[in-house]
Parts: C-alpha cells; structure tokens; sequence
C-alpha cells in the first residue's frame, strides 16, 4: 500500500461523516454575524498569558479543591437524596415550584433551534457564548463526551452575568425532539467546586467510567462556589456533568430558574 | 464586504459551503477529535466570512480559507476551555479512541501526531486533501519549494527508509 493510501485510511478512521456540517456552520456563521455587543472587546492579548504568572499558585489550588471535591463527592453518595449542602432551601424549594415552560417543538430532523450567540469577550475567555443571559451557555460536545450502555454523557459549561442573578439557580432540560428527560450527575466528576450540583429525584443508575452514576432530575449552581479557574473579574464558570438517554438527539431545552428571571437555553 | 453580507445565506453557500467539507477534513486529520474539528471549522468559517473582504483574489479563497483552519487547528487547544478541564475523564475512552481498530493505522496517526504542527499540516494537505504544493505554499504562507522541503522533511520523518519518489506516488 502507498504511503498516501496508508495516510487516507489512518485518518478516515479519525474522521467521521458529517453530512449536515454545512447547514450547522452556515448557521453558526449567519447568528455570529448578528451578535449582539454587550461590551467593548478587550486588547487582544491571549487570557492565558495571565495565567502563565499565577499557573503554580492556581495549580496548587486546584489540587485543594479536587481533594475537597473527593471529600464532598463521598459525602454525597452518602447522603444520595439529601437536598444539595450549602444551598438554602427554602430558596431551591420556591425554584423548584415554578412549571416547566413550553420549549420549541422540535420534529426528528429538523435542525436544533440554538438560542442566540451574544458576545461576552469582556467577561469571559470564550468570545461568544449561546443565550440571552443571565445564564450563557457554551456548545456541548469535546473530549469529555463519554458514551455508555444507557446514554451519553458530556460536561456542559456555563457562565453567569451575576450582576443580573444572585442564590441558587436551578436547572432542569428535556431534550426537545423526543421529550426525554436530561439527567445530572457528579460522581464521576468528584463534585469539584463550580459543579453543577446534582438535586432533585434520583430517577436510576449508570455505570460511568467505572463509576455508579445517580441519575438527578435537576442542577443547582452555587454561585459562592465558582469553578477553580474562573479568572478574577470574568462571570463565575460552572461546569456540570450531563447526560441524555441513547434514543435522545441532543438538542437539548434547559429551563433556568434564578430569582427574578426564567431563561429557556436551547444547545446543541 | 458589506455588499457581501447584505447578500447573506446565499453568498454563505457560494462561496464557503463548498469548502466546509475540505476543512473538516482538514481539521479532523489535525486533531484527530471529530467533535472539536467541528468547533474549529465553525470558528474559522466565522472569521473568513468576517474578514472575506480583504481577499482580493478570490481564485486563492480555498487557500486563505483552509490557512485560516490551520491556524484555528493550532489554537484549538488553547481557545478549548471548556473541553480542556475535562474532570479527568480518560481520554482512551473517547468516541475517537474506540474506534481504533488497526494497530498499524493507529500507529501511523501517532507518528503523525508527533510531527511538528507545520510538517503535519503539509502531510495532510498533500496526501489526505490531494492540493498541489503550490497550494500548500500559499496555506502555509510560505514558498512553494520552502513547502516542498518541509513535506520532504515530514515523509522522512514518518517513513526513514522510504524514498521520496516512492513516497510521493
């Protein structure tokens, strides 16, 4: 075989078909091209370089928390059911009461309605992020996607404009073709700080890198307890272990509840 | 450029839809990860169709288009915050990983993996996207014999024992 048949069939493996790639970026493209501006952009010098001088410091920080997280991790899975620690009740209880509001119909097929990108470089080390806020979300997907027998699980990312939202904020999604239900974990993520706090009903059980999964109906951010490398002055990131069932699509509805607003977030 | 966006979804589909498949080809051959290939070829569509009135020759657009991919391929691990603090989640199990099947396939994508990020994208662009290296030249910026001795230098790399001109057919 010749060198450039041995090439073409190594990276064929690596390079699944993706046959609607074409309408997703021109989507993408034509949302970007009506991002709306909250702020000006910074100076173009790269986030990391502000980094590079703390890395140790931040390095060390985040060895504390994953110890922390293990600690809170084990906790949990203690306590399965319990109302998620740290996060006051009576506040989650009022957020929980609120119905469910109507999400997009979406047919098999059709394209994943996105919500909107806004640009949040001043805030964050994304340029643009997806929703309206107070709540952006970032695309789903990476190197994080683990699939398993009852589903596929992700880490979904977010950031919050905490100048428009202060408590708890609970989340709840169905992805919006078939109505299944989204679930949220954290054992396999070891509960590190800025997680998304699993809450609500644990439905059932996965298997996840080894780990056993509780399935909860909802997610709580503490937004005292942003993620590790959240750099001073941007919005707090938290991230949250997600998964949907294997017959689900991914395009996923997730229904926000803070004090004072609602926010529907579609991302695919 | 103006003029351009005024036009929308349709000049969207003359002019970069037919290049969206190249460059995720690209990008996949880069990273060998499909999902942040698509991230990457999303984000360099952005950028080309920001800056695509300052192209002036449109006969080099799939050239400045994939060079724009290239260099998004490059940043993709920095710019990926969201996918890099991945909890610690073992890569060997990613979708990627498991559908590695041949051992000498996976070996290959190894030794390429390990090239330089300049040499790997030569290797691709001539043997995975079949371009000429004229046209290398302009996606690396660079000229066309600077480009051909980076890919001689690559093939020699993957391949030691393997003359050129074997390794060109």
């Amino acid at each position: 075989m010749s060198l450039r048949n041995e090439i073409r069939a190594a990276l064929d493996d690596v390079t699944p078909p993706a046959p609607a790639l074409e309408h997703k970026v021109e989507t993408f493209v034509m949302a970007g091209n009506r991002v709306r501006i909250l702020r000006p952009r910074r100076p173009s010098v790269h986030w990391t370089r502000r980094f590079r001088g703390p890395l140790s410091f931040v390095a060390a920080v985040l060895v504390l928390v994953l110890i922390g997280g293990l600690v809170l991790g084990g906790r949990l899975l203690r306590e399965m059911n319990a109302p998620p620690q740290g996060i006051n009740q009576a506040d989650l209880k009022r957020l929980e009461s609120r119905p469910l509001r109507t999400f997009p119909t979406v047919r098999a097929g059709d394209p994943c309605p996105t919500s909107p990108l806004t640009d949040v470089s001043a805030h964050s080390p994304e340029d643009v992020l997806l929703g309206d806020g107070p709540v952006y979300s970032s695309r789903l997907g990476g190197q994080s996607v683990t699939r398993t027998n009852w589903g596929t699980w992700s880490v979904w990312s977010v950031l919050v404009d905490t100048t428009k939202a202060s408590g708890p904020i609970l989340i709840r999604a169905r992805d919006l073709p078939t109505h299944a239900e989204v679930v949220f974990g954290w054992q396999t993520a070891h509960g590190q700080a800025g997680e998304g706090i699993p809450a609500g009903t644990a439905t059932g059980t996965d298997v996840v890198l080894g780990e056993t999964e509780h399935l909860y109906s909802e997610a709580v951010l503490d937004l005292a307890h942003p993620f590790a490398l959240t750099k001073a002055g941007d919005w707090p990131i938290f991230k949250t272990f997600m998964g949907y069932p294997k017959a689900a699509t991914g395009c996923i509805g997730f229904q926000i509840d803070g004090a004072g607003f609602t926010e529907l977030l579609v991302v695919d | 450029m103006s003029e351009l966006h005024a036009r929308g979804e349709q000049s969207f589909t003359d002019l970069l839809a037919p290049l969206v498949q190249p460059a995720y080809r690209l990008a996949c051959a880069m990273l060998h990860d499909a999902p942040a290939a698509e991230d990457v070829v999303q984000d360099a569509s952005l950028i080309a169709w920001r800056k695509l009135g300052k192209l002036h020759d449109r006969s080099k657009l799939r050239a400045w288009f994939l060079g724009i991919v290239a260099n998004e391929c490059r940043n993709a691990k920095r710019r990926g915050w969201a996918r890099r603090v991945n909890l610690g989640l073992p890569s060997r199990l990613s979708v990627a990983s498991t559908e590695e099947h041949s051992v000498k396939r996976a070996d290959l994508r190894r030794a390429m993996l390990q090239l330089e990020h300049g040499d790997r994208l030569v290797v691709v662009l001539y043997f995975y996207l079949d371009m000429p290296v004229a046209e290398i030249a302009a996606v690396v910026g660079a000229t066309a014999d600077a480009a051909r001795a980076r890919l001689y230098r690559a093939i020699h790399r993957l391949r030691p024992g393997l003359a050129i001109e074997e390794a060109l057919r």
